[in-house]
């Protein structure tokens, strides 16, 4: 029972229990968001106040080593911006919606998130993968009155369900191959010859395909743009990269300690190549940034496992580093749309016609994320897909890499169209946009924090880099 | 920090000044924005007097940056980028003050994207380090990419996303180019992107041609090479003139540096491989381009079709790999910058002026305008060559260099100089003689001071670099006979053990390299080497 293992989760409870005493106690819901915004921080405070020590727990169920601790920050990262976009949602019919329940909603998944980075047996990982996607099913349907949201949670839940069982029958056939659900064990019987076992060959894939399922990984996408486009923004934007950030840390684990042998690279190579394609051709037509922004997540979830197919920890890192940099710019371009979207209209490429000249602050912080997105130096974009491809063609991926720049070149159409929409069209000011002129203050500090992280990570990513990487040593 | 720093710097950072520069101060943009390309002209005139030719890359700078992936910041200029420099920092400012009254809107947006095109080109030109040469060479996309499409003519957004798109297809592949090669000059030890130490790489002659490839597509887009130029006309002729400067002007450029500085001497092999490639693109670049110049009926159309012809020279004068070629080429883009340059800036003027570009709408305009006339004709006859003037010198040697490989192909191009003093001098006579058959004609007014003193001195240039180009020669000359020791000493080390018929010694003797008094005499080279190295493998 060593609870310094799970200290930032036992702060990130409390915070539920706190936020919801808050709202009955207090009136007005302004301030939960940055009450849970706080508690974000301070959980992060204890990940790096512990950052060195490894603190293994609960007969080793969990290992909070400095992989967990790297990727928890990333979590958080992704989950304070997505606190923050919510926090400052102004109009009428959001205020309703992100209340206490809102946030502490968010705070259990984030709590779920964090056990599939530290836990060491797979039990802990469907006991984390659980906590995260329930609070989501919930915020995804978060829009009581509307139709598209109850749609959203609707498929969101019973597609999750289906990953669920997935991992459940994957689970259950490595156990029966190896007859352990630690990854230590999972790892000793491998190198001992289970991965000769058919068992073992069909529960690893369909533990992958679980996962896979979470971050919408081609073929397992097809949720992803209608959830999107029905849940509430605030949700999208925690969506977009937290569980993305959790789901691939788990599967950075799994492969480099349990599956260790499995060519389980084959499995990773097949869904990056479609999802680039898939997520890349698709975004071509859309107008909607919502649904913009869902295929661009398919696509960088292709880039990112790109990464994957390189086994070992420099391939490793340069992944981390990735879904740092992807956190900041993917949540920021969707704080830019929860502010341009009203209760009737959503946010689409002639909302942000002539934005330059309406909202000059909020076009420019899109127009950094859209450079980002395409990577375009000098932004975090090109930094990681940089640093994932390097490692990707030192593994000997070059047919994987020239398809991946291929349709990057591709995506460099659809994100300009968003910019050339912004600079270059004429602004429709029977439009309304319900981001007074001023600003707000919240929302301001999440599309300044974002943008300096993006063009911070991208020009000089080696303190960065050298984190994540050395993060991935504790793995091999 | 050094010079080097300061003139990548400097404008970027005066770009951000203005970006968040109070609303409505008008004035102080643009005295902002001339005040800082001036201190940045003169700065760069640093280089000019403390060059000294031959010491090879000389104001280096060498910074750790991500030392996980072997990048520097590292920074030097030699004989090759010398002069691009100052070209860049040169039409920046006369880009600037020709803006004054062309411009009205979005002027913060305006100066700051001209003054972070100068960062972006000049950190290109200046970059020994792979990596950040990639960076500056992509990222200067950005600025030129809202000078189009917000400044810019009615078909604006097609034609900067066209020119973004073109340009990002090539690049990718030449990142995964770049890539591989970092990770072949790692070893045991881990990579290094320092372009000094991939001089020193012996890269596999199987991979030559691939990797050569995927650096000179990115480069034959930028260039424009035919088949690779249609971008150009429509970027051209959308982008506000002194968009149009800076990308005929030092843009265009980056592409042919990119072969000199990168192609060519990293993999001399694929070099050889795509030569006969090359050289037929470039002679079908210069008479297609010229016969296309002649059908336009539009001014400025007209002058960019004339860029796909001039710069398909640069890359003739590249082919011809000897000394004599490579200095003519190197200085015809020179040439190119600054007379390209001053005739979009009078293409400009005269829009200004009529709010058309139309040839047909002009007419017997001499005796109104008279000085404008006068310098349209100087830069007129420098673009055909005169002697004379700049394109003289320039196209004479690079004619001369391609006539000792090629003669044939040479042949052939230098009918395209009879093309091009057609269509130059028959827009003249179009244009400024004959009678006057719109009335609006008569009534244009002249050049103002502001708007002479842009072009004087690219004037003043035109005529020194015809006359008197030693000082320009003397400074390119050691460089390139290091780069062409570079290009041609690898394919003999590698073509020799393998036992196949050495391809030089096979055939028939070939003339000896010319020694023109224009070029400083070789210093390093052994001249037994010269007929043999001059055509390796060539034919």
């Amino acid at each position: 029972m060593n609870f310094a293992s799970i200290a930032p989760e036992i702060i990130l409870t409390a915070g539920v229990l706190l936020v919801m005493v808050w709202e009955i106690t207090t009136s007005g819901r302004q301030n939960l968001g940055y009450l849970t915004a706080l508690i974000i921080i301070a959980a992060g405070a204890m990940v790096i106040g512990q950052y060195d020590r490894v603190e293994v727990g609960f007969s080793g169920m969990v290992q909070a080593d400095r992989f967990g601790h790297f990727f928890r920050l990333i979590i958080y990262l992704g989950a304070l911006l997505a606190t923050m976009a919510a926090a400052s949602s102004w109009h009428g019919e959001a205020r309703g919606v992100f209340g206490a329940e809102f946030f502490s909603l968010l705070l259990v998944s984030v709590i779920g998130m964090d056990l599939l980075v530290i836990g060491a047996n797979l039990i802990v990982v469907f006991l984390g993968l659980e906590i995260l996607s329930l609070p989501l099913y919930a915020m995804a349907a978060g829009r009581t009155q509307s139709d598209t949201a109850v749609e959203a949670g609707a498929k969101y839940f019973l597609t999750g369900a289906f990953a669920s069982g997935f991992l459940l029958f994957g689970i259950a056939l490595v156990y029966g191959a190896t007859g352990a659900f630690t990854f230590e064990g999972i790892g000793n019987a491998v190198s001992r010859g289970a991965q000769l076992d058919p068992l073992m060959w069909i529960g690893g894939v369909l533990l992958l395909v679980g996962f896979l399922f979470k971050i919408a990984a081609v073929p397992f996408h097809s949720w992803a743009p209608d959830v999107y486009t029905g849940a509430p923004t605030p949700t999208v934007a925690f969506f977009a990269a937290a569980p993305k950030a959790a789901a691939v840390g788990l599967l950075l684990r799994l492969t480099l300690t349990a599956l260790v042998d499995l060519p389980m690279e084959t499995v990773f190579w097949v869904v990056a190549w479609l999802s680039m394609f898939v997520g890349n051709l698709w975004a071509l037509r859309q107008r909607d940034l919502k649904r913009l922004l869902a295929y661009s997540g398919i696509a960088h979830i292709g880039y990112v496992l790109v990464g994957l197919c390189a086994k070992g920890s420099a391939a490793a890192g340069a992944v981390g580093f990735y879904l740092m940099g992807y956190a900041a710019m993917t949540v920021g371009a969707f704080a830019v749309v929860c502010a341009l979207e009203t209760k009737e209209r959503a946010a689409t490429l002639e909302t942000v016609a002539g934005l330059g000249r309406r909202r000059p602050g909020i076009a420019a912080a899109l127009t950094i994320f859209m450079f980002a997105l395409t990577g375009i130096p000098p932004t975090v974009g090109f930094a990681g897909k940089f640093a994932v491809f390097s490692e990707a063609l030192k593994a000997g991926n070059l047919g994987l890499v020239i398809w991946a720049v291929m349709f990057s070149a591709v995506s460099v159409y659809y994100y300009l169209r968003v910019v050339v929409a912004m600079w270059m069209w004429p602004a429709d000011e029977s439009i309304p946009l319900p981001v007074p002129r001023g600003g707000i203050a919240g929302f301001g500090a999440v599309l300044i924090l974002a943008s300096i992280l993006t063009l911070l990570l991208g020009i000089y990513p080696q303190p960065f880099l050298k984190i994540a990487s050395e993060s991935l040593f504790w793995l091999l | 920090m050094g010079i080097l720093s300061f003139l990548i710097f400097f404008p970027a950072l005066i770009g951000v000044l203005l970006l968040v520069w109070p609303n409505g101060r008008l004035k102080q943009v643009r005295s902002l924005a001339t005040v800082a390309s001036a201190i940045q002209f003169i700065a760069s005139l640093w280089l000019w007097f403390g060059f000294v030719p031959g010491n090879g890359f000389q104001f280096t700078e060498s910074v750790d940056w991500i030392t996980r992936y072997g990048i520097g910041y590292r920074v030097g200029v030699d004989g090759i980028s010398l002069l691009l420099v100052l070209l860049t920092t040169l039409l920046t400012i006369i880009s600037v003050v020709s803006s004054y009254s062309s411009i009205q809107t979005g002027l913060k947006g305006y100066y700051a994207s001209l003054l972070f095109l100068e960062t972006g080109v000049i950190g290109a030109f200046v970059a020994t380090d792979v990596f950040l040469f990639y960076v500056f060479w992509e990222a200067m996309l950005i600025p030129m990419y809202f000078l189009i499409g917000i400044w810019g003519g009615e078909r604006r957004i097609y034609a900067t996303v066209k020119f973004v798109l073109y340009t990002m297809a090539g690049s990718l592949l030449m990142l995964v180019a770049i890539i591989w090669t970092y990770q072949y000059s790692g070893g045991a030890t881990g990579g290094t992107f320092n372009l000094f130490d991939w001089y020193g790489l012996t890269i596999p002659t199987a991979a030559q041609p691939w990797l050569f490839a995927a650096f000179a597509l990115a480069f034959a887009i930028k260039v424009p090479m035919f088949p690779f130029h249609t971008w150009l006309p429509d970027a051209h002729v959308q982008a506000p003139a002194a968009g149009s400067v800076m990308l005929a002007g030092v843009l265009l450029k980056l592409g042919t540096y990119g072969f000199l500085r990168f192609a060519v001497p990293l993999f001399p092999l694929g070099f050889e491989y795509f030569a006969d490639t090359l050289w037929i693109l470039a002679v079908i670049g210069i008479v297609y381009g010229a016969i296309m110049t002649l059908i336009q009926d539009d001014i400025k159309s007209l002058v960019a079709y004339s860029s796909v012809s001039h710069l398909g020279f640069v890359i003739l004068g590249m082919m011809a790999l000897n000394i004599v070629g490579a200095t003519g080429s190197l200085l015809q883009q020179v040439n190119h910058g600054i007379s390209t340059g001053a005739l979009f800036l009078l293409v400009g003027m005269i829009y200004e002026r009529r709010h058309t570009r139309k040839i047909a709408d002009y007419g017997g305009i001499f005796a109104v305008v008279p000085v404008f006339s006068i310098a349209f004709l100087i830069v007129a006859l420098s673009s055909i060559g005169l002697p004379g003037t700049n394109g003289f010198v320039g196209e004479f040697l690079i004619l001369l260099g391609a006539f000792y490989t090629r003669p044939w192909l040479a042949g052939i191009s230098a009918l395209a100089i009879i093309l091009a003093a057609g269509y130059m001098l028959w827009l003249v006579r179009r244009v400024f003689f004959g009678p006057i058959v719109h009335t609006v004609n008569e009534t244009i007014r002249d050049l103002s001071k502001r708007e002479l003193a842009t072009l004087i001195p690219l004037l003043i240039l035109i005529i020194w670099i015809g006359v008197y180009p030693k000082p320009f020669l003397d400074r390119i000359g050691p460089d390139l006979q290091t780069w062409l020791a570079k290009a041609r000493s690898q394919q003999m080390i590698q073509t020799a053990p393998q036992n196949e018929p050495a391809p030089a010694a096979a055939r028939k003797a070939t003339p000896p390299r010319p020694d023109s008094t224009l070029v400083p005499p070789p210093e390093n080279e052994t001249p037994s080497r010269d007929g043999v190295a001059m055509v390796g493998g060539f034919e």
